[in-house]
């Protein structure tokens, strides 16, 4: 009976081991035809690197003796990392805005234009050069002539057009509702011309997040349905295989307009955790990673040979919301004696490790560059005492618990911010022991981020600990978060980002008048005084914007992170990286 | 009877066990012979120690419990020195036993043909097709079915399922069968059935028996001669005709007073006061003293040993009881 | 086969459909009544989070529709084996999903809850041999140290440990990232490889109970009288130990090996986290905590018709091998 059970055993397992060897299989490219193949016929040397590749990737020197001693194709793979679940990779359609994994789709596919968001600018990608009508209600884009796909059709301004109509055709894809105001996009020769019903400025900023698709693939599929087995776009990197829960490998497109990269391949090797990523950093399986890192190890990690961090402010903020439906803190002097309170840089020191850029008062980041003010951004200092005065001045006095109150009324709010986040609940009981000294009491609670994201909508909170991304565009980031029209009352979820439920009839007005201003000076005269007035209001309790923080290694198994002006993941510099030696 | 050749000889055998308190004397200088084809039984109240005198013989004490002295020889060979192969032999071809008969004595996911066959195989090696020929005529020796062959011992009565462990008891012809309260748990018919069928059987193949039990009168019915233990001491052994006289020892004579008749006048019904003697520190004198009708002071000095009175007659009293003392 | 009829085997599967059933209804309300609307949660994760998108999911996934007639689809859809689309991974349908990921799951858990089984029995046979003995007594000793030890804890040793600063096994993943393996065998191995750490984390976890389990089942059938008749006959220590001895103690843990089976597609969740090992598990809980319905249906379906079918398949195996199941 016991020989019975072992053999079974036995079967058992050898059964399993074939079924699974079947399905990883069963991912891998099974259109091994197209970008494959046409990486092959324009770049022979990677087919000879194919032995020492293997290698190359587990150690650090990595010199590609057998290759052709040729300048610019010097072999190698870059390996990064990344934090993406393996229901992640079913989908690669470009225009899913859930469920997909964004930072690959962002190599594979480009846009129009580019926003480079440590310049905080947009640079030309897909199109070279643009033009605006004299109402800005017409705007033509040149393509770039040099861009080709990945499978070697030419690029057009039919893709453009196309890939706008899908947009049109399936409403669940134009997350930023651009057709709301679009009225026509055209193709005509080398040119794209985008027609509005209204004055629409922003509309660059906007496109530069739509993926350009091929029209020559995908107008035989049904858009909304289309899982794009096999990816094929314009960008650095062409779709090679996936192997399940393992890694994605992407070959080198040699034929990319900015110039072919300088390794052969590229392997995003895939953790389920960011402390798992991080761990695959230290050991040094992968050369850097898409951003995700768990902040305490960034002082181990920076201690290492060749490490490198890339931090740059981006397109959101964390911050405490307030309600300021809540009868308290529709009195501005609590939020001003909170605001100084908290003492943002030691938040930022303790809780992140000094790899962030703190939030400004004034809500812009710094890269929206030159309308971003920098007065508004410093006038909020940390001082204890001095926000006890202010309190003290509004007319509340501490009671006999060290409360502050007035007219019998405490100042008691409810807590909210996320569960199951380590950092950010490190965070949350900072802030919360700041606003004790000061002598506020604060009710913890925990929800989950969906959770956080749902009572942030309804309003349903005193003071809530989260972050909010923007598009963009400084209009759409200081618009969607504080314009009335924007809010909804407690109760309700709100159309906008307006969460605080801060209504000012001064901001309105300067928001209305911002949306029709085409004239630069004006415009950024403008947006100054928004800031000032959020200076002075104190909408939200600021912490720190959610940016980049990108490790790498330069100089262990690859070098060339040379421009320092962009993202160390952004194109520009992915096609400068190769291997040392 | 006394000329027939001696299959099993015990002599001042002592078993120890070592409980929390400390050393438990569980059986203590006792001796007997079991002659060939002689009935025997081995009498006496719970916990006298007569089912570890049969274990000891079998070799099957567990535990704690170890043989501290004497000797047992078996057809003149010394079960004690034994290999463990020599014992594995000895047992079942040699000497053979039945338990209580508990649900638990047969292997309840085995079918009864196949344990019958495994007390076969492991002893002679023949072919399956053989052993299950002779575990059917097994079965038919005890008036089962040898269809049932293939039967679970759940799906039989308690009394077939003890008539299984007597056939597998058999299945070797053994010299002697030790049988250890086989039919205590078992209604009276089929108690006597059982009787009934092993005399039939001994009468057949010619073993001796030992058959343990605390139930008197039923021995008075079945064995040649009865050995009688008390607190682990041989107390008498005597031929049956002797006992149902009275007996020599007076714990003998309160035994048989003890149980009731169906026949004869009524008696009232006369018990023996008192209790069993601690074995751990037992009294210095006669174990029975205290509870004894007959004593005397000189009981007190030491354990009376075992004398031989003649026509296979012992008994271990100072003061000996004579047929006339009732 | 013995005893079993077509009649036992049809009440059993009635009996395991109807179980089904029930806990396919639980299924289905309970996420429902976790709270929380998929739609806005989808319509917030855009910049915008507008009140039209959310509208327009959920038209798109009928959640418009009354919860009865949601049922009704539900159970129309599972009878066809069709589970739905997933939300989050719009427009991959539940099953895709399901069956990229049980396979991994199924290796790491079936082979450590085989393997588990196995080293138990062993060693809590030889302990219970051995009972007083040194082996014994550090057998059961270590165990009772080990099992209070959370599986998290003995999974990120094992990760540190063997894996980041020995370096003897990877630390992660299903295969090496990369790697160019073209012959089968050269495939199994490094999947063997990869799930060498994994499966070691569980059977550590969870050999201490089995293994001290069957110690005391044996110990308790040594004390049974067929045990000591059977020394009496003279049969052979094996013989003993395994036709008389184990045939009656393993029968207890049979049930618990089948129960442990059953319940493997659950996942091994934390090991898919330490391990960054792609299982159900993770896909379990990403999809409750972004509330994608279909999902979370889908996985959860397939654990009750697992556990479901592997009781339907223990009740018919059980009778095999225990002849004293009465076949009612």
């Amino acid at each position: 009976m016991k020989t019975r059970k072992l053999s079974a055993l036995l079967a058992l397992v050898l059964a399993l081991a074939l079924v699974l060897t079947g399905c990883s299989g069963g991912s891998t490219s099974s259109a091994g035809s197209t970008p494959a193949d046409q990486s092959k016929t324009s770049a022979p040397e990677s087919s000879e690197a194919k032995a020492p590749e293997s290698s190359a990737a587990k150690e650090p020197a990595s010199a590609p003796e057998e290759s052709e001693p040729e300048a610019q194709a010097a072999g190698g793979t870059l390996r990064m990392g990344a934090y993406v679940l393996d229901t992640q990779m079913s989908n690669k359609s470009p225009f899913a805005t859930s469920g997909t994994f964004g930072d690959m789709l962002d190599i594979l596919y480009e846009p129009l234009l580019t926003f480079n968001e440590k310049k905080g600018q947009l640079e030309p990608a897909l199109a070279n050069e643009y033009s605006w009508n004299d109402d800005f209600t017409e705007l033509t884009f040149t393509i770039n002539p040099d861009v080709k796909w990945h499978d070697g059709a030419a690029f057009s301004a039919e893709d453009v057009a196309y890939t706008m109509q899908v947009l049109k055709d399936v409403p669940t894809f134009d997350q930023y509702a651009l057709w709301g105001k679009l009225t026509e996009v055209k193709a005509d020769g080398d040119k794209v011309v985008f027609v509005t019903s209204q004055s629409f400025t922003s509309l660059p900023q906007y496109l530069s997040k739509v993926r350009i698709v091929p029209k020559h693939i995908w107008e035989g599929e049904d858009a909304e349905n289309f899982v794009n087995e096999t990816p094929v776009g314009t960008g650095p990197f062409a779709w090679e295989k996936y192997t399940v829960g393992t890694s994605v490998e992407l070959a080198a497109f040699k034929d990319y307009w900015n110039g072919a990269p300088k390794v052969d391949k590229m392997l995003i090797v895939l953790y389920n955790t960011a402390p798992n990523t991080t761990l695959g950093l230290l050991n040094g399986e992968i050369d850097c990673t898409t951003g995700t890192i768990a902040m305490s190890s960034i002082p181990e990690f920076t201690s290492k040979e060749f490490a490198q961090m890339d931090i740059y402010a981006g397109l959101g903020n964390f911050s405490v919301l307030m309600n300021h439906e809540n009868e308290l803190l529709a009195d501005v002097a609590v939020r001003k004696a909170m605001a100084m309170a908290i003492n943002q840089p030691e938040l930022i020191s303790r809780g992140e490790y000094n790899g962030v850029m703190p939030t400004s008062v004034g809500w812009l980041p710094d890269l929206f560059g030159d309308y971003v003010n920098e007065d508004a951004k410093d006038s909020l200092q940390f001082d204890l005492e001095a926000a006890q005065k202010v309190l003290e001045d509004a007319g509340y006095t501490k009671g006999d618990d060290g409360i502050y109150q007035k007219d019998g009324k405490r100042l008691s709010f409810t807590y909210h911010n996320a569960s199951g986040a380590p950092a950010q609940q490190m965070e949350a009981g900072m802030i919360q022991q700041w606003l004790l000294n000061l002598g506020v009491e604060i009710i913890p609670k925990l929800a989950t981020w969906p959770e956080l994201t749902s009572l942030a909508q309804t309003g349903k909170y005193d003071l809530l600990q989260m972050g909010i991304n923007f598009p963009p565009d400084p209009y759409a980031a200081l618009n969607s978060c504080f314009n009335s029209a924007m809010t909804a009352p407690t109760g309700e979820s709100t159309p906008g980002l307006n969460y605080f439920r801060y209504r000012s009839e001064e901001m309105d007005g300067l928001l209305e008048q911002a949306s029709g201003e085409t004239d630069e000076g004006k415009l950024k005269d403008l947006y100054y005084q928004i800031q000032d007035v959020l200076a002075k209001d104190y909408v939200f309790l600021p912490m720190y914007n959610s940016s980049g923080h990108i490790p790498y290694y330069d100089g262990a198994s690859v070098t060339g992170w040379t421009d320092y002006e962009a993202s160390v993941k952004s194109n520009r510099n992915l096609i400068n990286v190769r291997p040392v030696g | 009877m006394e000329n027939r050749e001696i299959v099993l000889s015990v002599k001042d055998l002592n078993v120890r066990y070592t409980a929390d308190r400390g050393e438990v004397q569980a059986v203590t200088n006792v001796s007997f012979d079991i002659h060939k084809g002689e009935f025997f039984g081995l009498a006496g109240e719970s916990g006298c120690g007569k089912s570890t005198v049969a274990f000891s013989i079998m070799q099957l004490l567990k535990g704690a419990a170890r043989i501290a002295g004497g000797s047992i020889q078996f057809n003149g060979r010394n079960v004690l020195a034994f290999t463990k192969e020599e014992l594995r032999t000895f047992r079942w071809e040699k000497s053979s036993m039945v338990l209580q008969s508990a649900m638990n004595n047969l292997n309840p996911v085995v079918t009864i043909g196949s344990q019958l066959m495994d007390a076969i195989l492991a002893h002679e090696a023949l072919p399956r097709r053989a052993a299950q020929e002779r575990a059917r005529e097994l079965l038919k020796l005890v008036n089962i079915d040898p269809a049932r062959i293939k039967a679970y011992p759940h799906e039989l009565s308690g009394g077939m399922r003890q008539r299984v462990v007597i056939a597998m008891a058999l299945a070797l012809r053994p010299d002697l069968v030790i049988f250890d309260e086989p039919t205590t748990a078992l209604d009276v018919v089929v108690q006597y059935n059982i009787i009934r069928r092993i005399q039939e059987l001994k009468r057949r193949m010619g073993f001796s028996v030992l058959f343990i039990t605390h139930d008197l009168p039923l021995m008075l019915e079945m064995c040649d001669r009865i050995a009688i233990m008390y607190a682990g001491r041989m107390a008498e052994i005597a031929p049956v005709e002797r006992l149902l006289e009275g007996g020599a020892h007076p714990y003998t004579r309160g035994l048989l007073q003890a149980f009731p008749s169906l026949v004869g006048p009524r008696k009232e019904l006369r018990g023996i006061p008192g209790s069993v003697p601690d074995l751990i520190t037992p009294p210095a004198g006669c174990l029975f003293y205290e509870r004894c009708a007959h004593r005397q002071e000189d009981c007190l000095l030491a354990p009376p040993a075992l004398e031989d009175l003649g026509g296979g007659h012992s008994c271990a009293c100072r003061h000996m009881l004579s047929k006339e003392v009732g | 086969m013995k005893g079993i009829t077509v009649k036992y085997v049809c009440k059993r599967f009635f009996s395991a459909l109807f179980t089904l059933w029930v806990a396919l209804t639980f299924n289905f309300l309970l996420p429902r009544m976790m709270g929380g609307d998929p739609a806005e949660f989808l319509a917030s994760q855009t910049a915008l989070g507008s009140a039209e998108y959310a509208q327009q999911v959920r038209e798109q996934f009928g959640l418009d529709k009354s919860v009865f007639e949601q049922y009704i689809r539900y159970l129309g859809g599972l009878v066809r084996g069709d589970l739905g689309v997933s939300y989050t991974n719009f427009p991959i349908p539940v099953t895709e999903i399901i069956t990229q990921a049980i396979p991994w799951t199924l290796l790491v858990v079936l082979v450590s809850t085989l393997l588990s089984f196995l080293i138990a029995w062993i060693i809590g046979t030889l302990a219970a041999l051995k009972k007083g003995s040194w082996f014994d007594n550090l057998a059961v000793g270590t165990s009772f140290y080990i099992q209070s030890i959370p599986y998290f804890w003995v999974g990120m040793l094992l990760v540190m440990g063997l894996g980041y600063h020995l370096g003897w096994f990877p630390m992660g993943h299903a295969m090496t990232p990369g790697a160019e393996l073209s012959s089968f065998w050269a495939k199994a191995g490094n999947i063997a490889y990869h799930a060498c750490l994994p499966v070691l984390s569980l059977v550590i976890v969870s050999l201490a109970g089995r293994m001290i389990m069957m110690r005391s089942n044996i110990l308790q059938v040594f004390s049974e009288d067929y045990i000591v008749l059977a020394q009496a006959k003279g049969l052979r220590r094996g013989k003993i130990l395994t036709k008389y001895a184990l045939r009656n103690a393993l029968l207890p843990s049979f049930t618990g090996l089948m129960l442990s089976l059953g319940q493997a597609v659950g996942g091994a969740i934390a090991t898919e986290i330490i391990f960054s090992y792609p299982g159900i598990g993770l896909t379990i809980m990403n999809a409750i905590l972004s509330h994608d319905y279909p999902l979370v249906q889908g996985c959860f379906a397939i654990i009750a018709l697992s556990v479901v079918a592997i009781n339907f398949l223990a009740d018919l195996i059980y009778p095999l091998i225990d002849p004293r199941v009465s076949l009612d």
